[in-house]
């Protein structure tokens, strides 16, 4: 959107000054409009008030099912969506106070690499086109400087730089992955959104993804925001953990810490689903009834409290606040304090 | 573009060697163009002259395609009229390949009101018959080379504009494009430099197949007189002079419509040959 600058509304204090990416009570509607005349009906409520921060060279692994808008937010905090409502601070500055060019700057910084290594390269662009596109587009280095560059970073993340040349069809799934890695690579950024990054590819490959990205943070000093639905995977990866349900983070906490001791009761069910290695083991699975309600109309106070277990009158009423209780541990829960007494 | 971009065409080069089809397209397309470029040189008479004592002769030696009801040489003419043909062809689909790729990119990936308004004007054209349309421009502006090129490509690039739109649609929402956006490439360079490439196949069968029905179009124009005019030789033009003497002369008519047809087959030829050609995800090896 040229020039256009959004007032937002943003509740609480200043930014953190010890975080690298700071998300305040961010929103993410999409209009719903229906009939000839395109009437609106409603919003999906895709992010509905999502707050949370990531250190520098840490990963945060956001974990939800499918439509918790765990992508959207992603997608928000690079600002390929504009919100709704709400903040994100990158170094202590609103990018959405940004204008064009500083914006256009700020992209240096953070990158994002795309759960579909089949969908996120460009068909007809060379490798050394798809990576090295960036540092042409913000004056880096182009020609020679910019084969070279592209060359190491192919070298970087395990690929062979003689293959520069090559279209991405050329490649394997794992292949096209670490490209889309360099590419996100190329700038040298501080923040790297990495959306599922290991979702469509085979099991053996996906270990091969996940190593080197670990290895490039612990390289380039990286900062990762993991979105991911596989809950191994992110206790894995992550040194921290949000739990996203219907829009909304209700849980986020150290990884060992929240794996331990979770606190929500949409955690509790989330954890008992992972699947165990050894078939001999048997463990109170907690089922959840019914399904996840539609997020054009989310239910009213708590999100979950339609298939919570510990439901209270009061869940019906009032959306519990997001409190940390100690240890930077954060839930959104009523029944929080009750039942840690039991 | 970088590399790439060479890479792209060196292999297309390459590949459309391979083709049978698209080297016999090649072949036809550029034989017709070194004709028109060379009319002077290559035309055994100027296409003008008359000999009144000769008209209508059969093929035969002096004149190999015979003579016309003023004795001009018909291999002489045809030389002449495809430089007409080809002309209107090449001017009339550049133009209506500009507009129609420029405005279906811009309404398939921006969408919404642009998108809308941006169709109804395409519905709008695509309402009034082609050929119609291009009668009535040529009426109301007077028959001439301009007005030709302005009719046929007016006529031509709604159907452009459809297609490009539904291909910029199919891919406005992969992954590459906002992967794009996200390194902080500009809108221009969106489209043009992304969306652009992956659109290219439909849009260079839709220019060489649209070269082929230009040259139709331009022969029914000039065939209703309403295209190239006299003493300028067109292939419709002495398809439509030659119309009279049917039964007498057939070969006034039998050449022109050869003319026609070979230049359309090859332009058609050519087409597929490059849009297999062009596309990298084809293997360098035929079967």
């Amino acid at each position: 959107m040229p020039g256009k600058r959004r007032q937002v509304a943003v509740s609480g204090e200043e930014p953190r000054g010890d975080v690298l990416v700071e998300v305040k009570d961010l929103k993410k509607w999409f209009p719903v409009t229906g009939g000839v005349f395109g009437r609106l009906v409603g919003h999906v409520k895709a992010v509905d008030g999502v707050s949370f921060y990531i250190k520098p060279g840490e990963t945060l692994g956001l974990v939800g099912e499918s439509g918790c808008g765990k992508t959207t937010t992603g997608r928000v905090i690079l600002r390929l969506l504009e919100p709704t409502e709400g903040a994100v601070y990158f170094e202590g500055a609103n990018i959405f106070d940004l204008n064009r060019e500083q914006m256009r700057r700020l992209r240096r910084q953070m990158q994002i690499v795309f759960q579909d290594p089949y969908s996120s390269l460009n068909p007809r662009m060379t490798v050394g086109d798809i990576v090295g596109e960036a540092l042409e587009i913000h004056g880096v280095a182009r020609g020679r400087s910019k084969e070279k560059r592209v060359r190491e970073l192919l070298d970087v993340v395990g690929l062979n730089p003689q293959h520069i040349r090559r279209y991405p069809h050329e490649f394997s799934g794992g292949q096209r992955q670490r490209i889309g890695v360099a590419r996100a690579l190329a700038l040298n950024p501080k923040l790297i959104i990495c959306d599922e990054p290991v979702s469509a590819l085979d099991v053996s490959i996906q270990s091969q993804i996940l190593n080197l990205l670990e290895d490039l943070q612990a390289e380039f000093n990286l900062t990762y925001l993991f979105i991911a639905h596989n809950l191994s995977v992110v206790k894995h990866i992550s040194d921290r953990v949000g739990v996203m349900y219907l829009g909304q983070v209700v849980e986020l906490g150290g990884a060992e810490e929240l794996f331990a001791n979770p606190l929500h009761p949409y955690t509790e069910a989330l954890l008992s689903a992972i699947p165990l290695p050894d078939p001999e083991l048997k463990r109170d699975r907690i089922i959840l009834e019914g399904d996840v309600p539609s997020p054009l109309n989310p239910p009213s106070g708590c999100h979950f409290h339609t298939r919570c277990r510990w439901v209270q009158p009061i869940c019906r009423d009032e959306n519990p606040p997001f409190v940390d209780v100690g240890d930077e541990h954060f839930v959104a829960c009523h029944l929080r304090k009750t039942r840690e007494k039991q | 573009m970088g590399y790439g971009m060479d890479g792209l065409w060196a292999r297309a080069r390459r590949r459309l060697g391979r083709n049978r089809g698209a080297r016999a397209g090649l072949v036809i397309v550029g034989t017709l163009a070194v004709a028109a470029l060379l009319a002077p040189v290559l035309a055994p008479q100027p296409p003008g002259r008359m000999d009144l004592d000769r008209v209508l002769l059969p093929p035969g030696p002096g004149h190999p395609l015979g003579t016309d009801y003023f004795g001009r040489d018909m291999l002489s003419r045809l030389i002449y009229g495809a430089r007409v043909s080809l002309t209107v062809g090449v001017v009339a689909q550049s133009l209506s390949a500009t507009v129609g790729v420029t405005l279906g990119l811009v309404a398939g990936y921006c969408g919404g009101w642009t998108d809308l308004v941006i169709m109804r004007l395409v519905e709008l054209m695509l309402c009034f018959p082609d050929l119609l349309l291009a009668v009535g421009l040529t009426v109301a502006l007077g028959p001439g080379p301009y007005t030709l090129f302005l009719a046929l490509g007016l006529v031509g690039w709604p159907g452009m504009a459809r297609l490009v739109r539904g291909e910029a649609l199919a891919l406005r929402d992969r992954e590459f494009l906002e992967a794009a956006r996200a390194t902080g490439t500009g809108p221009v360079r969106v489209l043009w430099g992304h969306l652009f490439p992956n659109c290219l196949s439909p849009v260079i069968i839709a220019v060489t197949g649209g070269m082929a029905a230009c040259i139709m179009a331009e022969a029914s124009l000039s065939f209703l007189g309403l295209g190239a005019q006299p003493p300028t030789p067109s292939w419709g033009s002495m398809l439509n002079l030659g119309r009279p003497y049917l039964h007498l002369a057939p070969h006034l008519v039998i050449f022109p419509g050869l003319a026609i047809a070979l230049a359309v087959f090859g332009f058609n030829l050519l087409g597929d040959g490059l849009r297999d050609a062009l596309d990298p995800r084809r293997s360098d090896f035929p079967g």
